[in-house]
């Protein structure tokens, strides 16, 4: 009964302090603009997946994609917002022409309006099929497909032209003035020969047309100058079994693209047949999915490094936050222990264990900080975990002489003497006595410890050492450092990649810097006694 | 005790740091696992490396030897500025060294120069119109400096001034034209020479400026309150003279001391500086070495910046024992 009295005693009494505390802190401009961006940067840091639900060291396209996911976006992408608040219209966004896996949309392949299929006559018969499918990883889809069936007596003569032709052939409508950028597409072929040797050899290309151009028939014999094919493969010697393939391209769609208009997307699959003798095949066509890749997009752009996914640099800004909040938190709690209770031992005991700590911290004070924190990255690995841990080993000097003094001068003290004569250990005494006295110092530093972490962990990644598998502004700026681009063009063009990183970095910086200065001037008794 | 044995003292004491300084700098490199000849081989890259060559290798660096005859080996090393060979320029690293911390002390130095000048001119004023919305902005000014990446004030003043403006060059620390036709005079090597300093000594400077404003301020708030500057307030000096005769005197004590404590500091913001604008000092050298793992180049470079740094808080002791009057040699 008694202990919680004290006990709610106590907690009415700490809240009392807090309140008078809290009181004087308000008054300080500095302090509150301080708390409000740690606040600000801490609801970010907080909620930075659903605020941006992308992957920020690999994103990758969501959905179903057999094969491999597409990368998210192309490099040097600008903000999506240019095309609205500057006016840039024609800027590309990214654009899913097709993706039908399952080609679910009708009953029957044929009549489904967004698939032409073509074909050069003779007996080659498409069509759609329910029930059978390519496969995937786990094992065989059959959740329907386009099946080319190409049949041929022994009595029939071959084509004319030496193959058979069919082109799936989708229409769509570019909206955009700029062309895209590059150009992904996968499809899955499924053969099943039952002709007898020799085998029937196989091609497939890709290309795409202009919509207003002529049809075709007379695209297949290439010489069309609208039509690109983008790419063409002989899949020879098929005998039967699944093929999978995905690609990219870039650097040809100014040729193809004019601007906003129709165009198509054809499959071309070319079955060869010149020889007597009966043809008997079926080609299944699955898993057709095409993306253009356009130059825009995000918040804030994209990154050209590392080279196959480039980054979403507004998904990196906003999980930098989460890394910063963590180097710097991690490095001033640890640091500040370690100085609290080196200050506090070699404070109250003093002697030989004063002299030798106090020699020792001066000795790592004087080491030049940098060079010492490149040398043990260096040596110990460049993880995140080591680089907190150097910066703790590194900061903890200044606030244990401060604590010491603190504690050489509390000791003195007449309720100091009244705790001893009254029987109480030094444990007792420190925990009870002299550690509430130091607790402002505590406040003071843990503020002021943070800016210099965050600052160092970014220096260090500037520098090559960063842990390059953690999402941190320093990974954004040193990605920067290594293109081209920012040796050649500065920051100007591709500022939302640099901007932003540093201007985090700053204010996070500063904030906690006003917080520290605020507290100081609030809490320091050298600096209280002077008013 | 007398100003020679102070001397003395503090001379001991520095022989004794460098030495421990040598020491931690031989322990770091050598303990650790996966270091020295590891990096060495992996760098070696798709080389074939056999136990023979491997055993060739660790006797031609002397690695064979026990830890106590390597340490004291590293120590005559050190003693007689011999710190091998790059593995990368294959340059011996004592003479690298000599040939580019010249640049990297030239720009400290008239950074740092500037940044006191300035800092110290600007704190006087803040501490004199304490509380006014002057002081205000200085003080927010200076925070924010503190708060500000150094290579990132670097890019956007190469961005601005470099590339944009094209007022001054990318980087270098000497004109590209020179290699044609080398400068003929003194005074256009200079010249030369300060305009490729412009844009690191003054992003550098930027770095700087702000802490010795605070600092100024503070110190010299200290002292304002002082009985002797009410005193010659009353006998009716100007308050110009009162502020840089009676004030600032007193209160650079704290200043000088803090030159030489803060040496470290400036020497991080140089290295990170020069990375920037490729100004060929020793930040650009341990850049180059971090890169390929180099660890002869890394390991002096610790070694001498830990050097710089022993003798600044020296000439700082001395400074300090010379100046104060008040001091007490012990």
């Amino acid at each position: 009964m008694n202990s919680v009295a004290t006990r709610e005693k106590r907690v009415a009494f700490l809240w009392r302090r807090f309140k008078g505390f809290w009181n004087q802190y308000r008054q300080t401009k500095r302090g509150m603009v301080g708390i409000i961006i740690i606040f600000f940067f801490a609801v970010v840091a907080v909620f930075a997946p659903i605020l941006s639900p992308l992957d920020p060291l690999a994103p990758r396209m969501e959905g179903y994609y057999i094969h491999q996911q597409p990368k998210l976006c192309e490099k040097l992408c600008v903000p999506i917002w240019y095309k609205t608040i500057l006016g840039m219209n024609d800027l590309s966004e990214n654009f899913l022409t097709f993706d039908d896996h399952e080609y679910m949309t009708a009953d029957s392949f044929t009549s489904q309006i967004e698939w032409h299929v073509l074909d050069s006559g003779y007996d080659v018969d498409v069509q759609y099929n329910p029930s059978a499918g390519t496969h995937d990883e786990s094992g065989t889809r059959v959740d329907g497909c386009i099946e080319i069936t190409y049949t041929r007596d022994a009595t029939e003569t071959p084509p004319s032209d030496g193959a058979v032709s069919v082109v799936l052939r989708r229409e769509f409508e570019w909206p955009y003035g700029d062309p895209p950028r590059s150009f992904w597409w996968h499809y899955s072929l499924n053969v099943q020969n039952r002709t007898s040797m020799p085998v029937i050899p196989l091609s497939i290309g890709v290309q795409i047309q202009r919509g207003d151009e002529p049809q075709p028939t007379e695209v297949l014999t290439g010489s069309k100058t609208h039509v690109q094919k983008i790419t063409s493969a002989v899949i020879g010697n098929i005998w039967g079994g699944n093929t999978d393939s995905t690609t990219e391209v870039d650097g040809i769609e100014a040729i193809i693209f004019t601007g906003r208009g129709e165009y198509a997307w054809e499959f071309v699959i070319n079955i060869y047949d010149s020889e007597v003798g009966a043809k008997d095949i079926t080609v299944l066509v699955d898993n057709t999915q095409a993306i253009l890749y356009g130059n825009t997009f995000g918040l804030l752009g994209t990154s050209a490094i590392p080279k196959p996914t480039p980054r979403d640099l507004f998904t990196m800004l906003l999980y930098g936050t989460r890394i910063s909040f963590m180097i710097g938190l991690l490095t001033a709690v640890f640091s500040v222990m370690i100085g609290l209770f080196v200050g506090l031992v070699a404070g109250y005991v003093r002697g030989l264990v004063d002299e030798g700590l106090m020699r020792f911290a001066d000795f790592l004070m004087v080491l030049p900080g940098l060079p010492l924190l490149i040398v043990l990255v260096t040596v110990l690995g460049r993880s995140i975990w080591n680089i907190i841990g150097v910066l703790i080993f590194m900061g903890w000097m200044g606030f244990s002489r401060s604590v010491r003094s603190m504690v050489l001068s509390l000791r003195e003290r007449p309720f100091i003497e009244s705790a001893k004569a009254s029987g109480a250990g030094i444990g007792y005494i420190i925990y009870r006595h002299i550690l509430p006295n130091v607790f402002a110092l505590v406040y003071i530093s843990l503020a002021t410890s943070v800016p210099g972490a965050i600052i160092s962990e970014a220096s260090l990644a500037w520098l090559g050492l960063g842990d390059v598998n953690i999402p941190s502004w320093g990974l954004m700026l040193y990605d920067f450092s290594r293109t081209e681009t920012a040796v050649v063009t500065g920051l100007g063009q591709y500022w939302f990649w640099v901007v932003p990183p540093g201007i985090a970095i700053a204010l996070m910086a500063l904030a906690f810097i006003l917080m520290g200065f605020s507290l100081d001037e609030i809490l320091n008794p050298r600096l209280r006694q002077r008013r | 005790m007398g100003l020679k044995a102070y001397i003395a003292r503090r001379i001991v004491y520095m022989i004794i740091l460098i030495f421990l300084v040598a020491t931690v700098n031989f322990l770091l490199f050598n303990l650790m696992p996966g270091t020295t000849l590891s990096k060495y081989v992996a760098q070696l890259g798709g080389v074939a490396m056999t136990e023979e060559r491997l055993q060739q290798l660790k006797e031609s660096y002397g690695l064979d030897q026990p830890i106590h005859v390597r340490y004291l080996l590293y120590i005559r090393n050190m003693v007689t500025w011999n710190f091998g060979y790059s593995y990368e320029t294959r340059n011996y690293v004592q003479d690298d060294i000599l040939m580019v911390l010249p640049n990297t002390l030239i720009l400290m130095g008239i950074s740092e120069l500037g940044a006191m000048l300035v800092g110290i001119l600007l704190g006087v004023i803040a501490a004199y119109k304490r509380g006014s919305s002057l002081d205000t902005f200085l003080i927010t000014t200076s925070l924010a400096t503190y708060s500000v990446p150094v290579f990132w004030i670097g890019w956007l003043v190469l961005s601005a001034f470099a590339l944009n403006l094209g007022w001054f060059p990318v980087g270098g620390i000497v004109p590209q034209s020179w290699a044609f036709n080398p400068p003929s005079s003194m005074l256009e090597y200079i010249s030369g020479r300060l305009y490729m300093l412009t844009l690191p000594a003054f992003t550098l400077f930027i770095f700087l400026f702000g802490g010795w404003i605070l600092l100024t301020r503070a110190t010299v708030l200290e002292t304002i309150t002082e009985d002797y500057v009410t005193t010659a307030r009353a006998k009716g000096l100007p308050e110009r003279t009162v502020l840089f005769k009676h004030v600032l005197k007193n209160a650079s004590l704290p200043l000088i001391t803090s030159a030489a404590l803060t040496f470290g500091f400036l020497i991080s913001g140089a290295i990170i500086t020069e990375t920037v604008f490729s100004y060929g000092g020793m930040g650009l050298m341990i850049w180059a070495a971090i890169a390929t793992t180099d660890v002869p180049v890394m390991q002096a470079f610790f070694f001498v910046i830990a050097l710089l740094v022993v003798v600044a808080n020296f000439v700082a002791d001395m400074l300090y024992g010379v100046i104060d009057p008040r001091i007490k040699y012990g």
